[in-house]
């Protein structure tokens, strides 16, 4: 397979994890603030917390002088100047299938690419701001799409290169997405007075889109079992232990020889990336230690990503005869 | 019953008089039954179709929306088997002459020395490469896929209008145009029988293979690569359906790299040898060490790959002396050089404007002729005599004055018409038909062809830049012509 068709497929599924994931966040806050008024700390924090998992607040500053609902909806969902804004995402999502669209399922595409079309028609000619109903049916549409799509793939593709390669950006991107926003959460804490078993973690649960499946087995929802559950479930498909698991079995289908060089490259990272997640002890460390384990883990987890495109030459510079 | 027109002066495909033809007489009727809003529903449909599916071409220079689909018109152009014939055998026989004349002229040249062409009309154009000169080309073939554009006078006698012997685009449509027209209209076929476009990828995959570099081992397989110049190129779509089709990689320039004048692509695994392109882009922007020095698209030192025959290239490199409008007019006389035979298909009378005499006739007669520039395409720098004004006169009166051999002048013909259903009605459009020839080891006719129509009510231009749009083309099996009245197989709408 060519390293620049590989690039894009590995591309084209981080930008679709990342789209559905942001939409999800999105939804939740746009839902949560109902309840809020506007001069809470928890309304601005919350904010704060979402601004900082689905892009930056430093950035947002320098176009901004404030946090204020309707251009942080800009800045996050359509903004030009945020690289991580929804409808930026979603663009990346359908060029990088465009240039690999000889490699993908035909109708994965048409359902990428009529999407696409409609948000173009529907959305961005729309008069500002947008009434919240309508903002929340196109989360809703996104994640719907996503959901289609994730099943198509799963559905209908051929268990090859093109498949696994899509594998990878998808459970890294979650797996990244997962630690940062455990850590983001973290960080608001630190001025809090509140230990981790006082604190409440239902805003966590809901953001990682997890408190369904989270409250069938506990039911505390205080801040350390949640970020424990985040991190070390093994069955809960946004845990960063579920990722690492799955990431290794892509590799393992991948590479069918597990001797091979390119193969125990990239497994030892990988192995020690999840004994180090395992061996996260959250009962016995301070909130910044922990802070920084997981910062740890995040500094890890970007490293890897890069090994991963050097050893398959995605990036352009190592291609050797 | 639906309002139609009369067929007038023109030749029109479908109608004699206000009466359909033999051969359309089955989907006259048919098209009967429909009401016009049946019909503007569904070609709603169809247009949402192509558009879901990407089948879209850009528009250069234009501000958004730069992505549009080809407009479709569901009224499919219908050949009988004994014109297709003709057509056929005719498009075989020009083929194979040019592909003599391109070999000749980057070989011994005995065409020039027998003095059918003069050689300064070769020497002068822009397309001839000297790098070509000598260069062995695999199984001596320089054309593995032709489109050649056909067009019926007022007596509905077929023109060759243009050979597209470079990178003719447009094959994508015929099958699509032929999968929206079975899906969305599946009406039509019930009591035709026309040739499938099912197998036709096969042929054009043994062609391409057949294509093996001339140093390449004999035991090994022919790995094949297409080059397009990215998914912001006009004909990108036509890029990812043949590669798709052909079951080979789509590569851009810099997927590919030269060492050791071989060619290899850059993959997962480092680098793979690979051994015949079908490439996309121009001769200009091929080799940005020999051509263009500015080309982003092509693949530095390819050609030296190339001369030392560890790669093909197909369509070989300069081509486009074959297919420009000055030589057009002497692909008759290759015919009778070449292999001794009387062209098939007739060509348009063309004047050479470097010829003193022809040109001062010419000059007399613009307000009757085409003027068309030599090396334009796409109806771009054309003057159509009879449309055009005085000023528009002129100014062509002077061009031909500085730059005469830029030009040719070709008498205009009253195009043919078929009738084209848009907004709701009925109305007679100028057509034209591109038809696809495939050259490996033999040459293979593609069935049909991609029929273009200029919707634009009068207009004479079909290139989809300018307004125009497509149509299905069906060719006839001999055996079942005709359409009976009373066949008594059940068919798609469910009455017997």
């Amino acid at each position: 397979m060519l390293s620049r068709v590989a690039d894009a497929l590995y591309w084209m599924a981080r930008y679709s994890e990342r789209s559905q994931m942001n939409a999800h966040i999105l939804q939740v806050q746009l839902l949560n603030m109902l309840e809020q008024s506007g001069k809470e700390n928890e309304y601005i924090d919350h904010w704060e917390a979402v601004l900082n998992i689905c892009a930056s607040k430093e950035e947002y500053l320098t176009y901004y002088e404030s946090i204020r609902v309707n251009p942080l909806i800009e800045y996050l969902l359509f903004s030009k100047n945020n690289c991580n804004a929804l409808h930026a995402t979603l663009c990346a999502v359908r060029e990088n299938a465009r240039v690999t669209r000889d490699s993908l399922p035909i109708e994965l595409w048409e359902l990428q690419n009529a999407f696409y079309l409609s948000l173009q028609q529907e959305l961005l000619e729309r008069e500002r701001p947008i009434p919240l109903i309508a903002l929340n049916s196109f989360l809703q549409n996104v994640r719907k799409t996503s959901l289609t799509i994730t099943g198509l793939i799963e559905g209908s593709m051929d268990r090859a290169l093109p498949f696994y390669f899509m594998q990878v950006g998808k459970w890294i991107e979650r797996t990244e997405k997962t630690i940062r926003m455990a850590l983001i959460i973290l960080e608001q804490h630190k001025e809090i007075a509140l230990s981790l078993v006082e604190a409440d973690g239902s805003f966590l649960l809901d953001l990682s889109e997890a408190t369904e499946s989270y409250l069938r087995k506990h039911r505390q929802t205080n801040l350390l079992y949640v970020l424990q559950y985040l991190l070390q479930d093994k069955h809960f498909p946004r845990s960063v232990m579920f990722c690492l698991q799955k990431l290794e079995e892509a590799f393992i289908c991948l590479e069918n020889d597990p001797l091979s060089a390119r193969f125990l490259e990239l497994h030892a990272p990988l192995k020690s990336l999840l004994f180090a997640m395992m061996n996260v002890d959250l009962w016995n460390t301070t909130l910044e230690e922990t802070i920084l384990i997981l910062e740890e883990r995040l500094c890890q987890c970007i490293d890897f990503g890069n090994t991963f495109s050097t050893i398959y030459h995605l990036y352009e510079p190592s291609v050797q005869p | 019953m639906m309002k139609f027109y009369e067929s007038g002066l023109y030749f029109d495909e479908m109608f004699d008089g206000i009466q359909p033809k033999p051969h359309y007489q089955s989907f006259h009727h048919k098209l009967n039954a429909f009401t016009k809003e049946q019909l503007e529903e569904k070609y709603q449909y169809a247009q949402s179709r192509f558009l879901k599916q990407g089948i879209t071409f850009t528009v250069y220079g234009a501000q958004g929306g730069t992505e549009r689909t080809m407009p479709f018109d569901f009224i499919p152009i219908i050949i009988p088997h004994e014109h297709w014939e003709e057509i056929e055998a005719g498009m075989k026989q020009r083929v194979k002459a040019l592909n003599c004349f391109l070999h000749d002229i980057y070989h011994e040249q005995t065409i020039i020395e027998d003095g059918l062409i003069p050689k300064q009309l070769i020497e002068n154009n822009p397309y001839y490469y000297k790098e070509m000169l000598g260069v062995k080309v695999p199984i001596d073939n320089h054309i593995f896929l032709a489109g050649i554009d056909l067009i019926r006078d007022e007596n509905g006698v077929y023109y060759v209008l243009e050979d597209n012997l470079r990178n003719p685009s447009g094959i994508s449509y015929v099958f699509q145009n032929r999968s929206v027209m079975k899906e969305v209209y599946p009406e039509f076929f019930s009591k035709h029988t026309i040739q499938s476009l099912d197998k036709q990828m096969a042929f054009m995959k043994k062609a391409l293979l057949a294509h093996r570099p001339p140093c390449m081992e004999a035991n090994r397989e022919p790995k094949a690569v297409l080059l397009t110049a990215g998914m912001y190129n006009s004909a990108y779509y036509d890029h990812v359906f043949l590669a798709q089709q052909l079951n080979i990689q789509l590569v851009e320039g810099h997927d590919l790299v030269v060492r050791d004048n071989k060619v290899y692509m850059k993959t997962i695994y480092g680098l793979a040898q690979i051994d015949i392109i079908y490439r996309r882009i121009d001769d200009d922007f091929l080799d940005p060490a020999v051509f263009r020095e500015d080309s982003l698209l092509g693949v530095p030192h390819i050609m030296d790959a190339y001369k030392a025959g560890n790669i093909a290239i197909l369509n070989a490199v300069g081509n486009g002396v074959a297919d420009d409008k000055a030589m057009y007019a002497y692909v008759p006389e290759m015919i009778r050089y070449y292999l001794k035979e009387e062209p098939i298909l007739q060509n348009v009378k063309t004047y050479h404007l470097a010829n003193d005499k022809q040109r001062a006739w010419v000059l007399e007669h613009l307000s009757e002729l085409v003027i068309k520039n030599v090396s334009a395409s796409g109806g771009y720098d054309m003057l159509i005599g009879p449309h055009a004004s005085n000023e528009e006169i002129s100014i062509f009166k002077e061009k031909i004055m500085e730059n005469p051999y830029q030009y040719i002048a070709q008498p205009t013909i009253n195009l043919s018409r078929a009738p084209a259903f848009q907004d709701g009605r009925f109305y007679p459009c100028h057509v034209d038909l591109r038809v696809y020839v495939m050259k490996g080891e033999d040459i293979y006719v593609l069935p049909g062809g991609l029929s273009r129509v200029a919707l634009k009510e009068g207009s004479l231009v079909v290139n989809s830049s300018q307004g125009g749009g497509a149509k299905d083309t069906w060719i006839l099996k001999e055996e079942l012509q005709y359409a009976k009245s009373s066949s008594r197989c059940t068919i798609l709408d469910g009455t017997i």
